[in-house]
């Protein structure tokens, strides 16, 4: 039972990553390998200052919330100067910046060596121990999120948004600043990002640069182009068959050594299939890499 | 110096030595439309262009109800009530007709998230206004049972009918529209058309770019000819038709 305990809670933190990453993504239309960073981030700020400050649970929630936003902010500015396919380059320097700031600042990162004994999350006067009460509590993350995205999607914000990763020439013409949308959407999607990264550091205890490289921002890429960029459930239905897919490939008896091995390849061919073949994803409806159909 | 409701003076505008626009003033009143004629590359577009923002002028003064567009953002000039279509018509086509119509209101409470989260009640009545809104001028142009489809679906003179209805629910006060009827079917011309003739009646200006000549006649009050970015000669359909340098120009 604790393996699957084990496997829904980082379900769980998948479909929060995925979630954000297709706020950005599915719905602005840029493209971001930056989202791991975020996720790191929020993993780093929440381990350090529990483990030097003791802050409580709402002050590093706070603390992540108002760093990623502003880094957030900062990182869509260049968007506005280059063309969309470029901003990849420069959400990809941001990823290298942050892990290599996570990998060389030795004194406060801990270097590649990581952060150990990070200790439990404290709401109030609930310990989070066991995995029942981890999984409850992300339950709880991704109910919360999946509302708040759930309300975004049906603003006439999002309307906006759809705009903007279609025509941006058309949607200032019908009078909406773009630079402000962008800003906010990138904002709130970096912030649950580096939510999803508190409720991991917490969890797992011990955090090394290792778990938020270019790489695993691909992987979130690949649930959000999987499941459906820009659709609700899109993102969920990636994270459940991705994250099992390991699983199955050890279930079904490849010795750990290749199915690590085959599951960087299969996520590969996988990610390219639906580009190529199936741009809006397993459930989803806007086709993401085509070029507009007039 | 006594403004009009719309007033361009002297604007200039070059593109690595080609001119698009030169010297090029004229004025326009409330519930006035205006055709703007002139062959191919004549700078026609790029007046639309600096009109709305989306391109500075190297000199010159646009004054629109006394503010001075001159340098503003595209955004902040269509919020002040200048809308346009394109030449190569500009829609979202992944999205519903009818969204497309609801993108196009202005000021919408629920564009704004701490609204949308936080003042729900406001943005949905505003929505709900605007849905009535948009159901009723779809009906009336004949589009309401593709309210659901997909833009791209539309044939394209119903395209072109949307981007002029999404001109309309703006509320905006200036339409600058670019070709709206060419390339398409008599009957659809006939409707976009009558839409425009109607215009003047909710106090709406109109500059319309077209190369029919009939059609100008049949809905502009003024025409402006233009040339080489330069205004050559502006009155009435009739006396712009008789000029002997637009018919010189109209048989090459
Ligand atoms: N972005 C640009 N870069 C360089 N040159 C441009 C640009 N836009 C327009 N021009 C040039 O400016 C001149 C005026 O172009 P414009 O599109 O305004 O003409 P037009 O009157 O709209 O013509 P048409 O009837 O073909 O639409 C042309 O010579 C064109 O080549
Ligand atoms: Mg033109």
């Amino acid at each position: 039972m604790d393996y699957i305990t084990h496997i829904l809670i980082i379900i769980g933190i998948y479909v929060i990553l995925a979630k954000s990453l297709n706020l950005i993504m599915g719905f602005s239309g840029l493209i971001s390998v930056a989202h791991s960073a975020f996720y790191g981030i929020g993993a780093y700020v929440s381990a350090l200052m529990t483990l030097k400050y003791e802050s409580s649970f709402f002050v590093t929630l706070l603390c992540v919330i108002v760093i990623n936003s502003l880094l957030g902010i900062i990182l869509i500015i260049p968007s506005f100067k280059v063309e969309k396919q470029y901003f990849l380059f420069i959400t990809f320097a941001f990823q290298v910046i942050v892990f290599n700031t996570l990998n060389n600042w030795i004194e406060l990162t801990g270097g590649a060596m990581g952060i150990s004994g990070i200790p439990p999350l404290v709401l109030i006067n609930w310990k989070i121990l066991s995995r029942y009460e981890y999984l409850l509590l992300i339950g709880v993350f991704v109910f919360i999120i999946c509302l708040v995205c759930g309300l975004i999607v049906k603003s006439p914000f999002n309307r906006v948004l759809k705009a903007i990763r279609e025509d941006e020439v058309l949607a200032l013409t019908l009078g909406k600043n773009i630079i402000i949308y962008k800003m906010t959407i990138f904002a709130i999607g970096s912030s649950i990002a580096g939510i999803a990264g508190i409720l991991y550091a917490h969890y797992i205890s011990f955090i090394d640069p290792g778990s938020f490289t270019v790489m695993e921002s691909i992987f979130i890429i690949s649930i959000v182009i999987i499941g459906g960029a820009g659709s609700y459930w899109g993102p969920v239905l990636g994270a459940i068959l991705l994250v099992l897919f390991p699983e199955i490939l050890r279930f079904i008896g490849f010795p750990s050594s290749i199915a690590a091995n085959l599951r960087q390849i299969l996520y590969g061919v996988l990610l390219v299939t639906f580009i190529m073949w199936k741009p809006q994803g397993l459930i989803g409806s806007y086709k993401f890499f085509l070029r507009n159909a007039k | 110096m006594n403004l009009q409701w719309l007033q361009v003076c002297d604007l200039n505008k070059h593109y690595n030595g080609i001119i698009a626009l030169e010297d090029f003033s004229f004025q326009l009143k409330r519930s006035e439309i205006v055709g703007l004629i002139g062959p191919n590359g004549a700078g026609k577009t790029t007046l639309f262009n600096v009109l709305n923002g989306f391109v500075p002028a190297d000199s010159g003064q646009i004054f629109f109800n006394n503010i001075e567009l001159h340098k503003k953002s595209a955004y902040k000039i269509a919020n002040l009530g200048v809308a346009r279509t394109f030449q190569d018509l500009r829609l979202i086509y992944q999205i519903s007709v009818l969204e497309n119509i609801l993108l196009s209101f202005r000021n919408q409470p629920g564009e704004n998230l701490v609204n949308t989260f936080f003042r729900s009640g406001l943005c949905k009545k505003a929505e709900a206004k605007n849905r009535d809104f948009a159901c009723v001028t779809l009906k009336k142009v004949n589009l309401i049972d593709k309210a659901n489809h997909l833009t791209s679906d539309l044939s394209y003179g119903q395209q072109k009918l949307l981007s002029l209805i999404c001109c309309l629910v703006s509320g905006a006060e200036l339409l600058l529209l670019d070709e709206p009827v060419a390339g398409i079917a008599p009957e659809m011309t006939e409707k976009i058309l009558s839409i425009i003739k109607e215009l003047p009646k909710q106090n709406k200006s109109v500059i319309i770019i077209e190369h029919n000549m009939d059609v100008i006649t049949q809905v502009c009050h003024r025409v402006i000819f233009m040339e080489s970015g330069k205004k050559i000669c502006e009155g009435t359909p009739q006396q712009v038709h008789s000029n002997p340098e637009v018919i010189e120009s109209y048989i090459n």
